[in-house]
Formats: C-alpha cells, sequence, structure tokens
C-alpha cells in the first residue's frame, strides 16, 4: 500500500463514524449513502489536501459531507433570490418506530439546522467553534440552535416515548382480551 | 436517563461496515494509476493555494495564532489521563504546533533540525513534525490544540524514565501518525521528544495494516521512533500522559453531562487530604475484582502538578475506587474501598464546592484566537430568566474601530465585541495599570456593555447586586475578581470633561491622584473602596443607545482584589445626580409565532414590540405559514424559558416562513445548474400518514428531493427539479422516510416517471402513477416493524 492509501486508511477508521453518521442523520435511503460515504473519501484521496492539523482536516470531512449530503437533497433548500445561506425544511418524517432506539429516532424528526450541530457536538464531541466554521455560523447561533435543539429533542423524545407506552398498552389491552 | 448509553450504542451502529471501507480502498486503488504522486514537502505557497479552493479546508485562523503563546486559566483535562471524561475538547485539534516550522519555510529557527528533516518524508497530510523548541532549562508541553506549557526540569528524571520504559517496547513501522501531546526535554546532553499519539486509535501490529486485531499497539514516538505500548494495557501512556497533564477538575454524575469545575484552591487542597486519609483509613478490597459490574454513580477528576486521580463512587454498594495515573510513586494505580459511606460523603461535600465553570469551553477556543486577550464576565448582571449580559472573550485589535462590528472570532457580528484599548497593549509580559475596555450599546440587542447602563439605576441597588466584575487576561490562572469602585455618565461634547480614556498608565501626566479625584468628581454612584496607585484597575466603557445622548459614555471603574483581601463590603450611594436621564432597558417576552400566519405572527410581535426578519422557504406547507422562528441571540448565555425568551424590546425576531412552491421565487444557493421545473406529483385520495419522496434524473446520483408530512387531506405536491435539455426524472417514495442506520430495509417504492424538458418547462407523466404503491408500503413496513418488534422479544 502506499503512503496516500494508509493515510487513506487511518483518515477512513477516525472518521468513518463521524462522516457515516452525519450521512445517516441526513440521508435517506442506505445505498445512497453508502455512494456519499465513498464520494468523500475518494474526493479526499484524489484531491491532494494539505491540511494544517488534524481540526482543519476533521473540518473538511464534516464540510464536505455536508455539502455533498445538500447536493444530494438539493430542492429543499430553495430560498428566495436574495436569501444567502440556505436552510433545511423538514427532512425527517416522524414515523419510525423501530423502538431500538428513540433516541436517534427523536434526532431524526429535529430539523437539519437543530438535527446537524446536536449530532456533531453530542455523538461526536465536536467543539462549537469547529461546528461553528463549518455550518458557517457564528458560535452564538450554534449555542442557541443546540440549546433549542435540546429542548425539541426532549419534546420529541417524550412524544417517541409516549408513543410508544400507547403501543405497549394498546398490546396490553390486546393480549387481556384474547385472554378473556 | 439512558441517553448517555444510547449515544454510545447508536454510535457503534454509526460505524462504516467494513465492507464499505474495503470498497473505498479498493477504488482508491483503482484510481491510483491516474493519479500524480504527493508533493511531499509543503510550503507556504501551496497553503496560500489551498485556502483559494472553494471548499475552505483551513477551519481556524492558524497563522495569526502560531506565534502565540498563552496559558489557560484552567487547562480541561485531557481524555487520556484520567480515563473516561471527555468534555470533547482535549480529542480536538485547533492547530498544531508542527506547523511552526515546516521543513521548507522555517529551518533557521530550529538549531537542531534533525526531527523536522527527519519527518520530511511523511505522508503529506500530516503535517512535518519537529520544530519543538527543547531547552536544557524547561521540559515543554505541546497540545496538538496549541497550547502549550513549560514546566520545571524537577520531573526530568521520573518522565525520562517512563520514557525509558515505553523504548523498551516493540518498535513498530506503521505510518506516522498525528501526536495529540509532544514532550520535549533534555537528559544527558541530548534532547529528547516524545511524542504521545492518541490512545484511542490503536495501531496493527508491525505494519498496522498486516497485523492481527489481538496485536493492537498504541503509538508513542520517541526521536521519531514508534514504539507500541500494549492496547489493552496503556499504563504506559496513561502515566506519561498524567504527568504532563495541566488539567483542571471535572465532575461527572450518572446521567448527566460532565462539568468543568473553575479552579477552587479550597476544594483542590481538601481533595489532597481527602486522598491522603483515604489512603491511611479506608478499607483496602482486593482490587478490581471488588469493582461492581454497573456504571459508578459519580465521579470526579482532578490533576494536580504531575499525576491525576480519578475517583469513581457506587452509592449502593459503599464502594469508592481511587485511579492514579502520573508520577505517582508507590501509590496504586488503581485501589478500592468497601464500607465507604463517610469518604462518599466527604466527598459529596467537596463537589459541592465547586462551582461549574460554564465559559471555561469558550474560553480555551477563544485563546487560540489572534486578538483574544482575555475573559470577562459579570455575574450578577443577569435579566430574570439569569441570561448574563456581559459574558465572552475580550479581544484587542489595531486600532478602537474593528471590534464594533466584528465578534472575537473576526466574523462580522452586528454587536461587535468587547476589546481593550489598541494603544495599550496586554502582552504576557505587562498589561497596563488600568486596562480599559469598550464594547457598544445597542438597546435593541442587549449585547456587549448595553446593559451597563442598568448600573446608573439612580439608586444602587443593581450595583449592590452585582458588584463585581470577573476578568482574566489570557495569561492569568482563572478569573480574577474585579470589586467595582463606580460608575459614571460622562459628557465627551463638553470641553472638560473627565477624559478617562487617557489613563491607561498612571505617570506625570496622567497621575493616579488625578484620576482617582476624577472618579470621585464623575460618579453618579460609588463606593468606599481603598483603592492605591500599585492597584490595577479596569475600566469598562459604553456609548449610551438613547436619544439625546449622543456623546455621553457610561464607564464603570474596578479594581482587582488584592491578595488575601477579603471581598469588600462597602455598599453603593448616590454620588450625584446623573448628567442625563437614560431610559431604562426593558425586556419583553418573544410569543410562540410558529404555525400562525405571517400577518398574525408579525401583528404578535409587533404587540409585544418586537420587530421581525423574514426568511421565505420553499415548502409544500401552506404559503404564509411561520415554519420557525427564533431571537436573535445577542447574549452569550442564553436562558431559554417556557413562557417565551426575554428578548430586547425593539429586537427582530428570525422567522422561516413558508414562500409556498412557485419557483420562480426562488434560486438554488447551492449553484445548481439549469433550469427550474416545479414538478406537480398527485397523491392519491385518503392517504395519510408520513412519506418522502424522491425525484431524480434517472442519468444522474443525485436529484430533487421533498418530504411530505402527515399527509392529510393533500392531493398533490411539488418537487423542484433543475437541468437543461430532456431528461427522464423518476419519482420514488418510501415511507416512514425516517433515516434509521438500524433499519437498512426502507419499504422504497417507484411512484411516478416523468419526461422533463427543462427548457420549454414542462413534463409528462410517463405510464401512470402507481397509486397504490403508498399504501402498500406503509401496510408492508408496519408489518416489518411488528416483526422486528417481536423478534426482540
Amino acid at each position: 500500500m502506499t503512503d496516500e492509501q494508509k493515510d487513506l486508511e487511518y483518515v477512513m477508521d477516525k472518521y468513518g463514524r463521524t462522516i457515516n453518521g452525519l450521512i445517516a442523520s441526513m440521508l435517506g435511503s442506505p445505498s445512497e449513502r453508502d455512494d456519499i460515504f465513498q464520494e468523500i473519501f475518494l474526493l479526499y484521496y484524489t484531491k491532494e489536501l494539505h491540511f494544517e492539523d488534524e481540526g482543519a482536516r476533521r473540518s473538511w470531512l464534516i464540510r464536505t459531507a455536508i455539502n455533498l449530503c445538500r447536493s444530494a437533497n438539493r430542492s429543499p433548500w430553495f430560498k428566495f433570490r436574495d436569501g444567502e445561506e440556505f436552510d433545511a425544511d423538514t427532512l425527517m418524517s416522524p414515523e419510525d418506530r423501530d423502538g431500538e432506539s428513540e433516541l436517534w429516532q427523536a434526532l431524526c424528526m429535529l430539523k437539519e439546522k437543530y438535527r446537524l450541530p446536536l449530532y456533531l457536538h453530542y455523538f461526536e464531541e465536536i467543539p462549537l467553534l469547529e461546528i461553528a466554521k463549518v455550518m458557517k455560523l457564528s458560535e452564538g447561533a450554534v449555542k442557541m440552535r443546540l440549546k433549542r435543539a435540546r429542548e425539541k429533542l426532549k419534546l420529541e423524545l417524550e412524544s417517541v416515548k409516549n408513543e410508544t407506552e400507547t403501543e405497549a398498552e394498546a398490546h396490553e389491552r390486546e393480549r387481556e382480551y384474547l385472554i378473556h | 436517563m439512558k441517553e448517555k448509553e444510547n449515544i454510545l450504542s447508536i454510535k457503534k451502529r454509526l460505524e462504516p461496515s467494513s465492507e464499505l471501507k474495503r470498497r473505498v480502498m479498493e477504488r482508491a486503488k483503482e484510481l491510483e494509476a491516474g493519479k500524480k504522486t504527493f508533493g511531499i514537502e509543503m510550503t507556504t505557497a501551496d497553503n496560500t493555494e489551498i485556502n483559494k479552493e472553494p471548499i475552505k479546508m483551513n477551519a481556524y485562523n492558524i497563522n495569526d495564532t502560531a506565534k502565540i503563546k498563552k496559558r489557560f486559566p484552567i487547562a480541561v483535562i485531557s481524555a487520556a489521563a484520567c480515563a473516561a471524561i471527555v468534555i470533547g475538547l482535549a480529542a480536538v485539534s485547533l492547530k498544531d504546533n508542527k506547523l511552526k516550522t515546516l521543513p521548507t519555510t522555517d529551518k533557521t529557527t530550529d538549531q537542531d533540525s534533525s526531527t523536522s528533516s527527519g519527518n520530511t518524508s511523511l505522508p503529506s497530510g500530516f503535517g512535518g513534525g519537529g520544530g519543538y523548541e527543547v531547552s536544557k532549562d524547561t521540559l515543554a508541553i505541546y497540545y496538538d490544540n496549541g497550547r502549550e506549557f513549560d514546566k520545571g526540569i524537577e520531573d526530568v528524571p521520573a518522565i525520562n524514565a517512563l520514557v525509558e520504559k515505553v523504548m523498551e517496547c516493540p518498535v513498530l513501522n506503521g505510518p506516522d501518525l498525528p501526536a495529540e501531546r509532544t514532550i520535549a526535554y533534555y537528559v544527558d546532553e541530548e534532547e529528547r521528544i516524545v511524542e504521545l499519539c492518541d490512545e484511542r486509535y490503536p495501531v496493527k501490529g508491525s505494519d498496522y495494516s498486516a497485523g492481527t486485531d489481538e496485536d493492537l499497539f498504541l503509538v508513542i514516538k520517541v526521536n521519531g521512533v514508534q514504539y507500541g505500548v500494549d492496547y489493552n494495557d496503556p499504563t504506559l501512556l496513561l502515566d506519561l500522559k498524567a504527568a504532563t497533564e495541566c488539567g483542571s477538575t471535572t465532575y461527572e454524575k450518572k446521567g448527566s453531562s460532565p462539568f468543568v469545575a473553575e479552579y477552587n484552591e479550597e476544594a483542590e487542597t481538601a481533595l489532597t487530604e481527602f486522598i491522603a486519609d483515604i489512603r491511611k483509613n479506608g478499607t483496602l478490597l482486593s482490587g478490581e475484582e471488588s469493582l461492581p459490574s454497573a456504571d459508578c454513580d459519580r465521579s470526579l477528576s482532578y490533576c494536580q502538578d504531575n499525576k491525576c486521580y480519578k475517583i469513581r463512587v457506587w452509592d449502593e454498594a459503599d464502594i469508592l475506587e481511587v485511579q492514579a495515573y502520573g508520577l505517582i510513586g508507590e501509590e496504586p494505580h488503581s485501589a478500592v474501598y468497601g464500607n465507604a459511606r463517610k469518604w462518599i460523603d466527604r466527598l459529596d461535600e467537596i463537589i459541592s464546592m465547586f462551582e461549574e465553570d460554564t465559559e471555561v469551553m469558550n474560553w480555551i477556543w477563544a485563546y487560540n484566537f489572534g486578538d483574544v486577550i482575555g475573559y470577562i464576565r459579570i455575574p450578577g448582571l443577569t435579566n430574570a430568566d439569569g441570561t448574563q449580559y456581559v459574558n465572552t472573550p475580550v479581544t484587542q485589535g489595531s486600532d478602537n474601530e474593528y471590534y464594533l462590528d466584528h465578534g472575537w472570532s473576526g466574523d462580522e457580528y452586528e454587536a461587535g465585541n468587547i476589546f481593550a484599548d489598541y494603544a495599550a497593549p496586554v502582552t504576557e509580559e505587562s498589561r497596563p495599570d488600568n486596562i480599559i475596555l469598550y464594547g457598544k450599546s445597542r438597546r435593541d440587542l442587549g449585547s456587549m456593555f448595553t446593559h451597563l447602563i442598568d448600573y446608573n439605576d439612580g439608586t444602587g441597588n443593581r450595583l449592590n447586586n452585582a458588584s463585581v466584575i470577573k476578568f482574566a487576561t489570557a495569561w492569568e490562572d482563572g478569573l480574577q475578581q474585579y470589586p467595582i469602585i463606580g460608575v459614571a455618565v460622562l459628557d465627551t461634547n463638553s470641553g472638560d470633561y473627565f477624559d478617562y480614556s487617557g489613563y491607561s498608565y498612571f505617570d506625570n501626566k496622567h497621575t493616579f491622584d488625578s484620576w482617582m479625584n476624577s472618579i470621585k468628581d464623575n460618579c453618579t454612584i460609588m463606593r468606599d473602596l481603598d483603592c492605591n496607585a500599585d492597584d490595577e484597575y479596569l475600566t469598562l466603557s459604553t456609548n449610551i443607545d438613547d436619544e439625546n445622548a449622543d456623546g455621553y459614555r457610561l464607564v464603570v471603574f474596578a479594581r482587582k482584589m488584592r491578595d488575601g483581601e477579603t471581598f469588600p463590603a462597602g455598599r453603593f450611594s448616590v454620588n450625584k445626580e446623573s448628567p442625563i436621564e437614560i431610559k431604562p432597558l426593558e425586556e419583553v417576552r418573544m410569543p410562540n409565532i410558529t404555525g400562525m400566519t405571517e400577518e398574525q405572527a408579525i401583528a404578535a410581535l409587533e404587540e409585544a414590540g418586537l420587530g421581525h426578519n423574514i426568511e421565505y422557504l420553499f415548502s409544500n406547507e401552506p404559503k404564509g405559514t411561520v415554519m420557525d422562528h427564533h431571537a436573535p441571540y445577542y447574549l452569550p448565555d442564553y436562558v431559554q424559558s417556557p413562557e417565551g425568551d426575554l428578548v430586547s424590546k425593539g429586537a427582530s425576531i428570525e422567522m422561516s416562513v413558508s414562500g409556498g412552491t412557485d419557483l420562480s421565487l426562488y434560486t438554488d444557493p447551492n449553484g445548481g445548474e439549469g433550469e427550474l421545473v416545479a414538478l406537480t406529483i398527485p397523491l392519491p385520495e385518503g392517504l395519510s400518514g408520513s412519506f418522502r419522496f424522491d425525484a431524480r434524473d434517472i442519468d444522474e446520483p443525485y436529484g430533487g428531493f421533498d418530504s411530505v408530512n402527515e399527509i392529510k387531506g393533500m392531493n398533490e405536491f411539488v418537487i423542484p427539479v433543475q437541468g437543461s435539455g430532456k431528461k427522464t426524472v423518476e419519482v420514488t417514495g418510501t415511507y416512514n422516510g425516517c433515516v434509521y442506520p438500524l433499519s437498512s430495509d426502507i419499504q422504497c417504492f417507484k411512484y411516478a416517471t416523468y419526461e422533463v424538458d427543462f427548457d420549454a418547462h414542462t413534463y409528462t407523466l410517463i405510464g401512470a402513477v402507481d397509486t397504490e404503491a403508498p399504501a402498500k408500503a406503509k401496510i408492508k413496513t408496519e408489518e416489518e416493524i411488528a416483526e422486528m418488534k417481536e423478534q426482540e422479544k
């Protein structure tokens, strides 16, 4: 293996999860996600990038992932012509009843502007400043989004939990009905 | 709360499959043939080139900060030193010291270039390495986020003994890994550069791509040679990290996020005594096997000189464990104590002595920015919800204009930043006798120094409740207390006004006595506070954003607490009448306008005394519906309230409003090419639920996209597509579009196919719309989910 390939392997091991998770939080179909994943790392490989530090490298990967996912999801970011930055509309539908992780489910229901910083900060422990840079926001704005995201997440979690509970109750009722 | 565990388990599932990684590697190898070789030597010119690329690579303004060497008032513990506590700080590299001496650009500053030249053959992207200043008088520690520390040489023998042990480990021959921390020192006339790599990234065997999984090592480089420390027993690495840790206390409670504690000498001393006491009197259990299998209830980590402790507590089992790493001498790495109720209680007492340091995060990052010279906050000056109005890094620019409209990170920011007078530099070596800070007032934003106006309340009540400013320069240990002397309102239009801005240094022309007398003459509210020329001072200055207040300044004077001084108890009282009456600042609660129509929302905001900024978004929701709103947050630590956030009266609330589906109103900010066509797609009658629909050019991988939530009563929706010429566009749908890594089989169905003529802005349906597919997918998905649930049981 060449040094560059070793580098690629290393970078993929180190940031694979961060990027894969980011893509998963932005894109729907698994095959599409895999495509984007490959594209990001091959771009990294072919572009001959020099990074001044690890932070810059990671930021580049995150930024590229966001860009590619957004271009994959092009249309929701249409805005009036005078708009500068684009913003996500609701991407995720609120129903995913696989009970294994309410948290992820709730996360998916948030709008992108909340979901992205939340994912990056709490799942990947990326510092606020770096998120601010990759999202092209002020740090204050990221903090605000995180705060709002936490609140919204809490609400979503509650509603997800309630749903599961009601379902469980329904099952219970059904069972009782069958027994009697 | 199980969110934390959930995060971990989700994270595991988010790992890309090895199959996926293998595919990338394969494709990379295929590409190899057509790929140029990497330029190994990196020059400044290369960097500039890269910075011009459309994708901005350089996340931080590194060049400006490379030379800066600042101390961090409270360094944050690294992930390694005390095992699991990470707050996302240590894991991150803002910038790399290695930058300072890139092999081709900076050989001159490095007398002994053996390390840097030795590293020039590294694969690009890993940075050059080398270039550390090695001195015989200090032991230097470089963090990969740019922090640097000098330690005395007294620990060199002990640290070197650890390094000698490292050098007995197997030599690895893998690719160079970036160092997370570098230790540089001299021993026996020979320089030693020890690079500690990230302990979360083990490598395999001699060539890391070869070995087996059992064969995992953590890398420590000594003068460029890679040694492998057993991954399963990383004690050596942890000891080295702890011995060179410049960390602070962190506290973690089960289910809540860990916090970094503000430095508290008393509590740190108590901890030292605590450990000595339990070592002497505690009931030692046999060892790690006596540890409960459950997670601990609380844990506290702290570092001291050259060692780090982590104390873990299990309430129910009455067990307390003390882990120690670093230069711990005879102390054990782990000691488990039973029957520990007494100590657990004492530990809780100590924990309660620590105050959470909320700004530490801001602080640490901020210090990597070249112009940031300190940090300020005023603990008592808050709104009804507890938001601190002043809580931000302080900058010093090359003039007194720039930071009027730039934030501390250098981005344009309406509120500006708090900055020190450029004429009196604050550096590591010296600070002016009196640091004068400026901050802009904006009545509608409430930002920066706006709320200092609250101090001029004609009674002194506000000052009595918020009588101390916390401030530190970047080179001080922890925020220092500055009790306020008084507040003055000055008219700069009058000829003989007290020009406080000239008193950065007390000298013959600007004597301390004349300054003090002017303060006494001009303060509207002040208190008796013993001040003399040897003290250090802080002055806060702001304009007054009010009618008829042009040219007026509100100025707050404060004095640094002296060593050993008890907190001044003096009360504030009115000293003289304010030269102008200042309208008090008002705050209102922001109404919840999401879901309203645009008109209703604007009316509600106006009624509350608020303005608005609207951004229109493409949406299938009814045109004019407010989809989201938020306050323009200019305050650093905004507290959100269920009754609605408190915002300054007159603030403009940001709202996102559905602009409907008329494409003539939109452009593609992503720079898409071609003509836009609004593809209007019919929906089957009576369908309900949540679906996502994609439209894609069948020849291109990516197309348009839209999601439709809660289909009720909708009979059609619009997906914008973009392109040129004629294209075949396929519309697919999924039920439960939520991206869920755990269920890979999302029911995807083909819904319709269109022939789109982009140039003519027309489209025709090919075949028919599969009106039954959505309902079928819905049923199938629900069945599958039920099945999965069954299996879980």
